[in-house]
């Protein structure tokens, strides 16, 4: 029996090994995959409702299809242009930005140099802010042809991520049915108590966290809009996706913000302004969003935050740094509801009733 | 023209399944009083799975995390006895019974164990599936706790007749 155990334990290690390792080797293939099941898993609350009302799924699906391939239309009718002039518009204006910013650090520099000299003599040279925008677009550069493949790349994405989110939601349900038919019966009902436990935990969790960073992208380009800022929808943009990452909203959106304020007015006043946008934005954020519209419990140890962030970024890049804490937040719950599980499992071992 | 139209829209959208299972689901004493799109949400929580003759739907001592509605087919209830004899059958329950719904109140094992003695179709409702749709949607709760409270308020009189009679022979 013990032996068993072992080979059944040992083979099941194996298995979780080489999936991983497979995961990992084909990891830009499954990603699109990953993000049509994540966008069914999200729309499927509206599904269940219409079809709690005795109307077909498969068709109540495809009407949706429909209905939001035609709002995708529309909306990409509205923002990509903005998003591609304004983008344009940024490109023309960097040798600008790019020369006004290494002046203020040659500035910045020079003013350091008269402060330090006298202490520092001759080593006074060292201590300079070590950064020229120039030498880091130059550097971009060479990896445009990438960066444009990863474009190309992402129009294979738009093909499939609707064609996998539209079979997972139209047939979600028999999936899901294969899967428990195919368990034996005994472990049915802890598997399916495992799955109940996640979904109702993290259910709402990341579909208020998409709500979250949806209202700050939106709040942030009405704001920016109003002030006359040139890219409030780019600004607003970079702002909602990198929300997910604890204070990147403010820091990056805000940063960038400020900077393109500076150069477009040059007005103490205009940034202030900013601001209190962004300090306005990242309250309601706090104090509305988050308790009303995310309103879990699900928290992260800031280290566990750090760590989730950076390895978000070695494995995917960019799209690695913006789901980092989502997929971190993921695996906790797991977790947790796991070792709940055995727990419970511990607790009442002994425990029988004989009445 | 319009009756047409209608009636073919009805057609197109109109899931045939569902009528038959939610008049099902209707006959299940945890779930009277329930309004059609109530029973609705109840239908997307439930999880269905075919079971065969011989097949082991819990052990007792096992944490219930689930309550079991029969759909078709039979099921056996047998508890196990203190110095390890014979196992006490409890019940044998058929299609729209349920068992298994104090799991819905406590996590704790089960005081029986459940086995399948003639192939059918069972639904499993789960309590944290079940505790996140009371949350968005309290009047179901209302309605299901009422009805859980009836059906233990029957086990506990059946239960008192039964004692009585022991007492008296």
């Amino acid at each position: 029996m013990t032996e068993i155990k072992f080979w059944r334990g040992f083979f099941s290690i194996l298995l979780v090994i080489s999936l991983l390792f497979f995961i990992f080797h084909v990891w830009a293939v499954i990603l699109p995959f990953a993000f049509g099941i994540i966008i069914a898993y999200l729309v499927n609350p509206l599904v269940d409702n219409l079809a709690a009302m005795g109307l077909k799924r498969s068709r109540v699906v495809l009407i949706l299809y429909l209905i939001l391939l035609g709002a995708g239309i529309m909306l990409a009718m509205t923002l990509i242009p903005s998003l591609i002039k304004e983008a344009n518009a940024a490109v023309k204006e960097l040798p600008a930005y790019t020369t006004a910013i290494d002046d203020l650090i040659t500035k910045a520099n020079g003013e350091i140099q008269k402060f330090i000299k006298p202490i520092f003599k001759s080593k006074s040279d060292v201590i300079a802010i070590p950064f020229a925008a120039q030498k880091f677009i130059d550097s971009l550069i060479p990896q445009l042809p990438q960066k444009i493949l990863g474009v190309a790349h992402a129009g294979l994405w738009i093909i499939i991520i609707p064609f996998v989110s539209f079979f997972a939601l139209s047939h979600g349900k028999s999936w899901i049915d294969i899967i428990f038919d195919s368990t034996p019966s005994e472990y049915v009902e802890n598997l399916l108590g495992f799955m109940a436990e996640l979904n109702a935990t993290l259910g709402g969790y990341v579909r208020g966290l998409i709500i979250e960073s949806l209202c700050v992208g939106l709040l942030t380009i009405a704001g920016l809009w109003a002030m006359g800022i040139k890219g409030a929808v780019l600004l607003g943009v970079i702002t909602g996706l990198v929300n997910f990452v604890p204070f990147m909203a403010p820091l990056l959106g805000g940063g960038l913000a400020l900077l393109t304020a500076y150069f477009q007015f040059k007005s103490f006043s205009v940034l202030v302004g900013i601001a209190l946008l962004f300090i306005g934005v990242r309250l309601f954020d706090d104090f509305v969003l988050i308790p009303f519209v995310v309103g879990s419990s699900v928290h992260l140890h800031p280290v566990i935050m750090v760590f989730a962030i950076l390895a978000g970024v070695e494995v995917a890049g960019f799209i690695g740094l913006v789901f980092a804490i989502p997929v971190a937040v993921v695996i906790k719950v797991f977790l947790s509801v796991a070792l709940r599980h055995r727990k419970e499992r511990l607790m009442f071992r002994h425990e029988h009733v004989y009445s | 023209m319009n009756l047409s139209f209608y009636r073919l829209i009805k057609k197109l959208f109109n899931d045939e399944n569902h009528g038959e299972e939610m008049s099902f689901l209707r006959g299940v004493p945890i779930f009277f009083g329930l309004s059609s799109h109530q029973l609705g949400r109840i239908m997307q929580a439930i999880q269905k799975r075919k079971y065969y003759a011989g097949e082991i739907l819990f052990q007792e001592g096992q944490i219930g995390k689930a309550v079991f509605i029969i759909k078709t087919g039979r099921v056996e209830l047998v508890k196990n006895v203190p110095e390890g004899g014979e196992p006490r059958l409890l019940g044998n329950l058929g299609p729209g019974q349920i068992f298994g719904e104090m799991a819905l109140l406590e996590h704790r094992p089960r005081t029986a164990s459940a086995r399948v003695v003639e192939d059918g179709e069972i639904f499993l409702l789960y309590t944290a599936t079940l505790e996140a749709l009371l949350k968005n949607h309290p009047a179901i709760g209302v309605k299901l706790m009422r009805n859980i409270a009836v059906m233990l308020s029957a086990l506990l009189r059946r239960t008192n007749q039964e004692l009585e009679n022991q007492k008296k022979s």
